[in-house]
């Protein structure tokens, strides 16, 4: 039923494959000339993936905490989860376009866009970690009379601590990847030099953009698997 | 049992020194599950108190209870003069400030070390704000450091608590509970996974702290013998109640007849 309602002909991709070919045959071999343009567009396509996580992390905390079923109530809970769930449903793209009707078009947009989609799910992933902790800290400091700001600096945040962490590299790489195509929209980064080649059908320059953005992911999973390696094992 | 401590015993069991701790017809359920039914206490300041009982008679509930973790459905209870029922939650803390607390899995933060687990204890003596950048004052670092060592935890006190065995991990959280500088003692089975010896050496160090520190003791402990050996007083809970026990060694043969430990 699926198949039918989606077109799912299997032979179409026969005849296709002469159009990938004529594709990878202009794509061939990659626009070298293009290097340097492609390190410094990548290189904002990786600030904005960086202050959109950083600035992201910093206010998913907030309500990450606040959603937790196992310190705040349920009047407090609820709304945040909500707020949380509707931020998160716009993906980073539309966020994007968005912001670049707000603000104009650059970089700033596709760094607003990533906060906004950012502190959506960290924060959900935030309060779920928190309400997996221990509870067995939570309640001997309970039961000795610290207040909840105590409870959250000195149970909380260090319990989660390895999940936080762990979330944010995550998100970081989740949002290096999603950074490449804000520039379809005029947000900035190295996506605004992939679309405009796309529209001007020079494959071999695009193809060139693509393998940076490749080895550039490929590095950052590299490092960010090296910093989980090296901290967040428990010693 | 030495003549001095039957002595000691025979004072703290007078009728003279003041209750800390009152509870009359306490009564809890959770939904439809009865907990607690019927229980009356009474300790004395500066005894060590055991409460006796089978599984799943509401032993660390009523613990819960004294430190206002749990509100009784029904009963009165009174802690250092405070009536818990009814309290604003305020007052609940303030009071819990004075109650040293070690629950049955000791609930310590595993990733800090045994020093910043002991200083947790003064928290409710210093202001949120030093503490968030964990700036304790000198008095306190010197007061968990005395703590420690008493408890031979010193040079181990920069060790992250996940690394130290079970019994350093026990010693830990009592140094916690009496860096509070607290009226009372509250102890939940915390005991109850370790050999006879281990248990019986720890008990010997919470009874010298207690003589130091006029403090007043209420453990949960399953293993009769240990009862026996440290408790000055005893209640036994059962599911229709509590019972005073005043002849332990009279009664001891009933309970291990009917208790499975």
């Amino acid at each position: 039923m699926c198949g039918w309602h989606l077109d799912i002909r299997p032979f179409k991709i026969v005849p296709g494959m002469k159009n990938l070919f004529t594709l990878l045959n202009d794509a061939f071999p990659p626009d070298m000339s293009l290097f340097s343009v492609s390190l410094k567009a990548v290189a904002e396509t990786l600030q904005i993936a960086y202050m959109g996580t950083l600035l992201g992390l910093a206010l998913s905390l907030p309500f990450g905490i606040l959603g937790a079923r196992n310190l705040f109530s349920k009047r407090v809970t609820i709304p945040v989860r909500v707020f949380l769930g509707a931020i998160r449903t716009m993906p980073s793209l539309l966020w994007a376009v968005v912001f670049v009707i707000m603000i104009g078009l650059g970089p700033f947009a596709g760094v607003l866009a990533t906060v906004m989609y950012t502190t959506g799910y960290l924060g959900k992933l935030q309060y779920e970690a928190i309400e997996g902790i221990n509870p067995e800290p939570l309640e001997a400091m309970s039961g000795m009379g610290a207040s909840k700001f105590q409870l959250i600096r000195f149970v909380v945040i260090p319990e989660s601590a390895n999940h936080l962490i762990s979330q944010a590299l995550f998100m970081f790489e989740y949002n290096v990847r999603a950074s490449t195509i804000l520039g379809f929209v005029g947000a900035g980064g190295i996506g605004f030099y992939i679309s405009a080649y796309l529209r001007y059908l020079e494959y071999d320059k695009v193809f060139m953009l693509i393998l940076i953005v490749f080895v550039t992911v490929l590095v950052i999973d590299y490092i960010s698997l090296k910093i989980r390696d090296r901290y967040l094992m428990i010693k | 049992m030495t003549s001095s401590q039957t002595q000691t015993d025979q004072q703290l069991s007078t009728p003279t020194r003041p209750t800390l701790v009152e509870l009359k017809n306490v009564s809890v359920s959770f939904g439809r599950i009865s907990v607690l039914k019927n229980v009356s206490l009474r300790v004395s300041q500066g005894v060590v108190h055991g409460i006796i009982g089978p599984s799943g008679t509401g032993k660390t509930t009523l613990i819960k209870i004294i430190n206002g973790l749990v509100r009784p459905d029904e009963g009165y209870v009174n802690v250092l003069g405070c009536r818990i029922n009814g309290q604003k939650h305020a007052d609940l803390i303030s009071l819990r400030h004075q109650i040293g607390y070690i629950p049955q899995n000791l609930g310590l933060v595993k990733i800090l070390t045994a020093r910043e687990n002991v200083l947790m204890g003064s928290l409710a003596r210093i202001g949120s704000l030093r503490t968030c950048l964990k700036i304790f004052p000198k008095i306190e670092l010197e007061r968990s450091d005395i703590l420690l060592e008493k408890l031979g935890l010193l040079p181990k006190a920069d060790i992250r608590v996940h690394k130290l065995s079970g019994g350093e991990q026990k010693r830990v959280a009592i140094a916690r509970a009496l860096m509070q500088n607290p009226k009372i003692l509250l102890a939940d089975e915390f005991l109850s996974d370790l050999d006879y010896n281990n248990a019986e050496r720890i008990m010997k160090e919470i009874i010298k702290l207690k003589i130091n520190l006029d403090l007043t003791v209420i453990m949960v402990e399953h293993n009769l013998a240990l009862a026996r050996e440290f408790c000055n007083t005893v209640s036994a809970i059962t599911p229709e109640g509590s019972l005073e026990v005043s002849d332990f060694k009279a009664w001891e043969p009933k309970f291990s007849d009917i208790w499975t430990f």
